[in-house]
């Protein structure tokens, strides 16, 4: 089939499309009121929005090559932070926004730099960071609670109007798309695809990946933001859901685990379809234990599905 | 020249491992009150017994240049499956055997993702883990099961040698038959290989995918056998009875010399990082810390150990 009609970047993203319509069409047959109604819209906007964004802040690590999984845990740190420090007045918001954000900052610096300096896996990295984030969060936050006050949840929901969740989505991957055509950015697609290659270039390949981090760490704060105002208070232990589906998004959407390869578009497709498969499964009234199995399952065929395409090129990655 | 000999001796890092390890012991046996009784150190290695069965199968998967991360509910699975078969009325044997075979399944489901579907080892044993979870919950709705047999408490507790907390016998027999099998059988060379370079040892003639059936059988065997003896120690169970174990595994083979990365390090090593990580723990146990303070503690340590053996070469 000759699709060369199509921008590269949206050829790669094919199968992503086609699946993602008929999500759309499902969920329309589920669920008519969700066009033609926009305050459902505005409230579902704000059920996909936390995910969407995770799978932005998995695929920047994944574009250098790693896998960040700690991840879960950061967006119940974020939580916990959020709701502890919002407070009841607008300062209150933005000091807490800020003071996220700037966790996020620390969050991914601190990650970066161990993986870069000490030349580490990510994934063991990530993985002993997660339980050094859990013990800050579980500090903040020992049990859920917290206030999230409903002026900002108003907005995140689209109560008055004005669809916030949507919104935050849409400036996320605009910022993106800013910092993906910066050198800093190209600095970053560089570093993953080929280090060596990039060095021998002169790319700063110790800033792409650190850099990375700090992004993605300023993402899970925009996550826990999102997450807050669905849950209305914070939780330590809210996590463990995102990290996988995080994971299978970003592959879903076409982002590979070496490196390089994948565009955040596609993560946010890829959240999208991950949670209106779990909207639908729930819908259908299975019992809440099967979500455990199905989330790793849904991990499991994400992933497995990029294997047909390693066999297709006879055993080549 | 015996000089340069003794120096890189004492670098490895096993050798290092069993040095901490006995002035670890030694510094907890002065400075915590009751470490020095024989019956804290009897219970102390009785505990260390289950954290070695699971160090054993977790080293052979980190040294094949993978991890198990589903070891913790594997242990709760076979705890929970001998238990609920017993309380059904199954005799000993059958609920034993049930629980093991479900751990080998565990491990051949994992392998399959690993070896078939190209996924990462670290992400198949999470998928795993929640897979596993939601399995338990739906078979006890909730309710953990509360069979136990005096076989399998004796398997655990009982003395067969001097004072020796059986548990303690099998360690000792299963962790020989693991450091003859690494060191010194061919699918113990053949584990290094796959983990020092995939490719080349599949260029070589290694069947690679039967190989890692092997190991993550083995793994998810060592924690099922675990699983029957905390179920005989603690003579209930519950759904969370394995968690525990997971990160302090990990930890336990790399302080033991393993590397994370894979195809390096004296099993023998296991021994040690057991050991040491029990110290740790039960430190950690009597100094009172918050679950934030541990979970800190926890990931901290880790940090700690791969940085000071997890590096690789000097490459950018």
């Amino acid at each position: 089939m000759n699709l060369s009609f199509l921008p590269p970047a949206h050829r790669k993203l094919l199968s992503i499309y086609i699946l993602v319509a008929v999500f759309v069409a499902v969920n329309f047959y589920l669920d008519p009121m969700v066009f033609r109604s926009w305050d459902r819209f505005c409230t579902l906007s704000l059920q996909f929005a936390p995910l969407m964004i995770c799978a932005m802040a998995q695929a920047a690590v994944m574009l250098t090559g790693g896998i960040d999984l700690s991840l879960g845990v950061t967006l119940s740190m974020m939580t916990a932070i959020l709701a502890t420090t919002m407070g009841s007045g607008p300062g209150g918001i933005l000091f807490s926004v800020v003071l996220a954000l700037a966790a996020g900052v620390g969050v991914g610096l601190v990650m970066g730099s161990v993986i870069t300096f000490g030349r580490l896996p990510a994934i063991i990295v990530t993985l002993a960071f997660s339980y050094v984030w859990k013990g800050v969060a579980l500090y903040i936050l020992p049990v859920p609670g917290g206030n999230i006050p409903t002026a900002f949840s108003r907005f995140m929901s689209g109560a008055d109007g004005i669809p916030g969740a949507a919104i935050t989505v849409v400036l996320c991957l605009v910022g993106w798309k800013l910092f993906k055509n910066t050198r800093a950015g190209l600095a970053l697609y560089a570093t993953g695809d080929n280090a060596k290659a990039a060095y021998a270039n002169g790319v700063n390949i110790v800033t792409a990946r650190i850099s990375a981090y700090i992004v993605s760490g300023m993402l899970m704060a925009v996550a826990g933001m999102l997450l807050v105002a669905q849950m209305g208070s914070g939780d330590p232990n809210v996590g463990l859901p995102y990290q996988m589906n995080s994971i299978a998004a970003a592959v879903l959407g076409g982002v590979s685990f070496l490196g390089g390869v994948g565009q955040m578009k596609g993560a946010v497709f890829g959240a999208f379809i991950i949670t209106s498969l779990i909207n639908i499964l729930f819908f259908s009234g299975i019992s809440a234990f099967y979500q455990y199995i199905v989330q790793g399952a849904i991990l499991i065929v994400a992933i497995g599905v990029k294997a047909i395409g390693y066999y297709r090129n006879g055993g080549e990655e | 020249m015996s000089e340069n000999n003794l120096l890189a001796r004492l670098k490895n890092p096993t050798v290092v491992a069993f040095v901490v390890m006995v002035l670890a012991w030694v510094a907890s046996a002065m400075l915590i009150r009751n470490f020095n009784t024989l019956r804290y150190n009897l219970s102390f290695i009785h505990n260390a017994a289950f954290l070695g069965i699971i160090v054993i199968g977790q080293a052979i998967v980190v040294i094949s240049g993978g991890i198990d991360m589903s070891v913790s509910s594997v242990v709760t699975m076979s705890s929970v499956i001998a238990s609920a078969c017993i309380q059904a009325g199954m005799g000993t044997p059958a609920a034993i055997a049930l629980a093991l075979l479900a751990s080998l399944a565990v491990g051949a489901f994992n392998a399959t993702g690993i070896a078939w579907l190209r996924i990462p080892p670290i992400i198949m044993s999470i998928a795993t883990i929640s897979i596993i979870e939601g399995v338990l919950l739906i078979a006890t709705n909730g309710t953990p099961p509360s069979g136990v047999t005096a076989f399998i408490s004796g398997l655990s507790n009982g003395r067969m040698i001097w004072r020796l907390p059986n548990a303690v016998v099998v360690y000792a027999v299963l962790v020989s038959l693991a450091i003859w099998f690494m060191m010194f059988s061919r699918w113990g060379r053949a584990v290094y290989v796959i983990g020092t370079n995939e490719r080349a040892a599949w260029l070589s003639g290694v069947g690679i995918n039967s190989m890692k059936y092997l190991i993550y059988c083995l793994s998810s065997l060592a924690a099922g056998i675990a699983g029957i003896l905390v179920l005989g120690y603690m003579g209930s169970t519950y759904l969370t009875i394995g968690t525990q174990y997971q990160l302090f595994s990990i930890a336990a083979t790399v302080i033991g010399g393993i590397s994370i990365i894979g195809g390096k390090g004296n099993f023998a090593g296991v021994i040690a990082g057991t050991f040491l990580i029990e110290i740790i723990r039960n430190a950690l146990i009597v100094t009172k810390i918050s679950p934030a303070g541990r979970e800190l503690f926890q990931g901290l340590l880790i940090l700690v150990v791969i940085l000071a053996y997890g590096r690789e070469k000097r490459q950018r």
